[in-house]
């Protein structure tokens, strides 16, 4: 009896120690989820025209698809290009500044361009993300 | 079929890459695993994608990949179900605590390791979407998880299974895996719940019902499908052990079935295959018949798909930078360290040298293909992201490419071959098993032990076994027991140390005596269980209560030996009628004449045809009537051509008591096999007195000779 007493006790310790660091863990706060594939509008299409980098939606419409890893993201922009830019996520606040593969029309080999995002939550609509485009080599 | 010509150049190119990558890495001395692992990601994103990304969307557009999944998912159906159908339940008992404590600790070790890591990789590498407590127990029991199929391979290629590090090896990595996919099974329902919580997807059942659900399942399993699933075994042994396509099918069919409900009930498809599989008959001809159709498709065709699959999910150009690969050596070391770690240390406090703990270390570590089909759920689920899957899946390759190299470095080759001699020695060794109950009784147990041995190199065990209110807390965690409970056996062990006998003494407590001493044996593989007289507690009968049990239920000869007196013997006798017991208690006997140098009389009781009591005695050539003496060199003196044996036939209508008159006169020992004849069947409660061993003034050993059902 004591032996399985002493079982049950050492089990049960154990379950509970593992119930306890979870719900300790339970407190952590991971990013924000954006994965997925997001609908692009207002006026994106003027905003980039002031930049050197050409984005060119054609008959595509206008997404952009976020593969999210944590606080890292990689988008995914559905031009004819297929623009990928990769950043991370702070809070709410998203920040995306690598290029991949933008023609570039009037600046250098370095030409990039920035998206800063807002991410706001609606209780009864779906997400947004709100930002704008810059280029730093402009 | 828009796609099939592309599955077809798909499935083509798999096959080529994954066989001759195999053959490659087969050649370094990787197992094929390794090498098709490979495979999946040279064809993946982070290769041909990135050295041909033209070539690459043509053999695989996104659109087509559905068909290879599912594809995929059917050889991991298949494959689970092998494994299951491989899985031997003997290895999960009877294998002493050793294995159990060293499977439990390479689960327990990883799993709170990757807990804790998971605090540090939560805030990183997960999101809101994903709760603390799925992420962080699926990253626990990724890491719990040893790839058993690799691990018997290599044990199998290096002649290892049949030695002490082999078979706790295995037996543990069996008892990990049943254990952890349960675990899986119950974390997958978990995660689900708490995943369709927060994603508000009412398809799915509530988790009270999935767990609900799933324990009706395996009792329905139990106690339905499996005496049903019987009957298809039957089938097949009146087919002439042939798998016939019918047979097949229905097999076919009930994996399908246990896939469905699993899958339904919220506990993914591959338990109920793997269940599916442990639940069919243990008929080895069945279960060779079953694998031998399914495996070659599954191994050469299905699984380099799920491996091409799981590198096209992985794209190794993620993890760039310092901070990645510092995420990724964090996990490899919690890996690493979980269970090499735990396993090892484990195997060093249940008695192994510490080279063959970190052997069994480095092979419990190997993770191979179970790992990736973990990692495929938790991906599946959305758990774990894909650069987590991507460091995940280089872990698994890592550990499992670095077992076969570590373990050559550990326990080099020419060390195994030492081990493997010592193995057949011990092998020759004679064992037997006396379980002491009484201290007095162990110096003449030794003795007739040492002179029952057909050869001078002798095992004995002593074992005494303990009632759990004997035990003390202190007495707790020394294996063999401590000093006061081996005081039992110090007589026993005085005695081996005056004739140099080679005992090992063992003490444990127990619960069910006859059941530990019957497993006790099967593990130390003894010859001869040998059992003190013992005066019952309920019944008259001596052979009852734990000796009953033993002699009915043991895998072994079984010996009860009453002593009368501790000098040498000098006259044996052997009364002797027939059957395989007496047979045995003549050849015990004859063995114990040529051990002490004593003189052996073999009285050969026979019915007589003009009735009462005659007698003629022979001295190797006797002058008895012609029916009699052929019988007596036929059936007897051709076994045992003794010209020290003595034979004195005697015709009577009652055996027992012409044995009984003839045992009394100048017999010191009688040794007897275990039958009605001599008043000796073993029963429950019997009133029967055992008239030779009330009525005889001499020691008497009985026999119960093992008769294997597979002769």
């Amino acid at each position: 009896m004591k032996i399985i007493l002493l079982y049950i006790i050492l089990v049960g310790i154990l379950f509970v120690s593992l119930l306890k660091i979870l719900s300790i863990g339970d407190k952590l706060k991971a990013p924000l989820n954006v994965s997925g594939n997001w609908i692009i509008i207002n006026d994106f299409g003027k905003e980039v025209k002031k930049t050197c980098a050409q984005i060119s939606f054609k008959n595509q419409p206008p997404e952009m698809f976020i593969d999210q890893s944590g606080k890292y993201l990689k988008a995914t922009i559905n031009d004819s290009a297929k623009t990928q830019l990769k950043g991370m996520i702070d809070q709410d606040t998203i920040t995306l500044n690598k290029i991949f593969p933008l023609r570039r029309d009037s600046c250098g080999s370095t030409a990039s361009i920035k998206l800063i995002l807002k991410v706001v939550r609606y209780e009864d609509k779906n997400d947004k993300l709100l930002g704008i485009w810059s280029d730093p080599q402009c | 079929m828009e796609f099939l010509l592309t599955l077809i150049i798909q499935i083509a190119v798999i096959i080529i890459t994954s066989r001759v990558i195999g053959f490659f890495f087969r050649k370094i001395h990787q197992p094929q695993v390794v090498g098709e692992m490979v495979a999946g990601i040279i064809l993946g994103p982070s290769i041909l994608g990135w050295w041909a990304p033209h070539i690459f969307t043509f053999i695989f557009p996104a659109a087509s990949l559905k068909f290879l999944d599912t594809l995929s998912q059917i050889g991991l159906l298949l494959f689970m179900f092998i494994i299951g159908l491989e899985l031997d339940p003997k290895l999960l008992k009877g294998r002493g605590n050793a294995a159990l404590m060293i499977a439990m600790a390479s689960i327990i070790f990883p799993l709170i390791l990757g807990i804790l890591l998971s605090f540090y990789l939560y805030p990183i590498l997960s999101d809101n979407s994903v709760p603390f407590t799925a992420f962080a127990l699926f990253i626990g029991a990724s890491m719990s998880i040893t790839a058993f199929p690799v691990l018997a391979r290599i044990l199998g290629e290096k002649n290892l299974i049949k030695t002490k590090l082999g078979t706790v090896t295995i037996t543990a990595a069996a008892i990990n895996d049943v254990v952890a996919w349960s675990i899986l099974a119950v974390l997958v329902a978990i995660a689900r719940a708490s995943m369709d919580i927060n994603q508000a997807r009412p398809d799915r059942l509530p988790f009270w019902l999935t767990i609900l659900g799933t324990i009706v399942f395996i009792l329905i399993m139990i106690f339905i499908i499996r005496p049903l699933i019987s009957r298809l075994e039957i089938y097949f042994k009146n087919k002439g052990n042939n798998l016939t396509n019918d047979i097949l099918g229905a097999v076919l069919l009930l994996l399908l079935a246990s896939a469905w409900t699993t899958e339904w009930l919220g506990i993914h498809a591959l338990f109920g295959a793997f269940f599916m599989g442990a639940m069919m008959p243990r008929n080895k001809y069945f279960l060779k018949a079953i694998i031998e159709k399914l495996n070659d498709v599954t191994v050469v065709l299905l699984l380099p798909i799920f491996f091409t699959l799981t590198g096209l999910n992985t794209t190794i150009g993620l993890v760039n930078g310092t901070e990645m690969w510092i995420f990724f050596g964090l996990i490899l070391s919690a890996a690493v360290i979980g269970k090499l770690g735990g396993s090892a240390i484990a195997a060093k406090l249940s008695s192994l040298h510490w080279r063959e703990s970190l052997g069994l270390g480095v092979l419990m570590n190997t993770r191979g293909l179970m790992e990736l089909i973990i990692l495929s759920i938790g991906l599946e689920f959305g758990v774990i992201s894909h650069l987590l899957f991507t460091m995940m899946v280089m872990m698994a390759l890592v550990t499992t490419f670095m077992t076969t190299p570590f373990f050559e470095w550990i326990y080099p080759n020419k060390l195994i071959r030492k081990e493997l001699e010592d193995a057949d020695k011990e092998k020759q060794k004679f064992r037997i098993l006396i379980p002491v109950s009484l201290p007095s009784s162990g110096p003449g147990l030794l003795k007739i032990a040492s002179a029952i041995s057909p050869n001078p190199d002798l095992k004995v065990y002593a074992l005494h076994l303990l009632r759990p209110s004997e035990i003390s807390i202190s007495d707790l965690g020394e294996e063999n027991g401590n000093h006061k409970n081996l005081e039992a056996i110090q007589p026993l062990l005085d005695y081996s140390k005056e004739n140099s006998i080679t005992v090992s003494p063992i003490s444990f407590a127990t619960r069910n005596a006859a059941e530990d001493i019957i497993d006790f044996a099967n593990t130390k593989d003894a010859k001869i269980i040998l059992m003190g007289w013992h005066k019952p507690i309920l019944g008259e009968s001596i052979l009852s209560g734990t000796v009953n049990e033993v002699m009915h239920n043991a895998r072994a000869d079984v010996c009860v030996y009453l002593e009368r007196k501790f000098e040498p013997y000098k006259n044996i006798l052997v009364p002797f009628r027939d059957g395989v017991h007496d047979k045995g208690a003549l050849f015990l006997a004859r063995q114990i004449a040529a051990n002490i140098n004593a003189s052996l009389t073999l009285l050969h009781i026979v019915k007589p045809k003009t009735g009462g009591i005659k007698e003629n005695s022979l001295q190797l050539n006797p002058i008895i009537e012609a029916g009699k003496k052929d019988y007596i060199r036929n059936e007897i003196m051709e076994d045992f051509p003794d010209e020290n044996m003595k034979l004195r036939v005697v015709e009577s209508d009652s055996p027992l008591d012409t044995a009984v008159k003839i045992a009394n006169q100048n017999y010191d020992l009688i040794v007897v096999g275990l039958s009605e004849t001599w008043g000796l069947e073993p029963s429950l409660f019997s009133k029967r007195h055992e008239r030779l061993a009330r009525e005889c003034p001499a020691s008497l050993l009985i026999l119960r000779k093992y008769i294997s059902s597979n002769i």
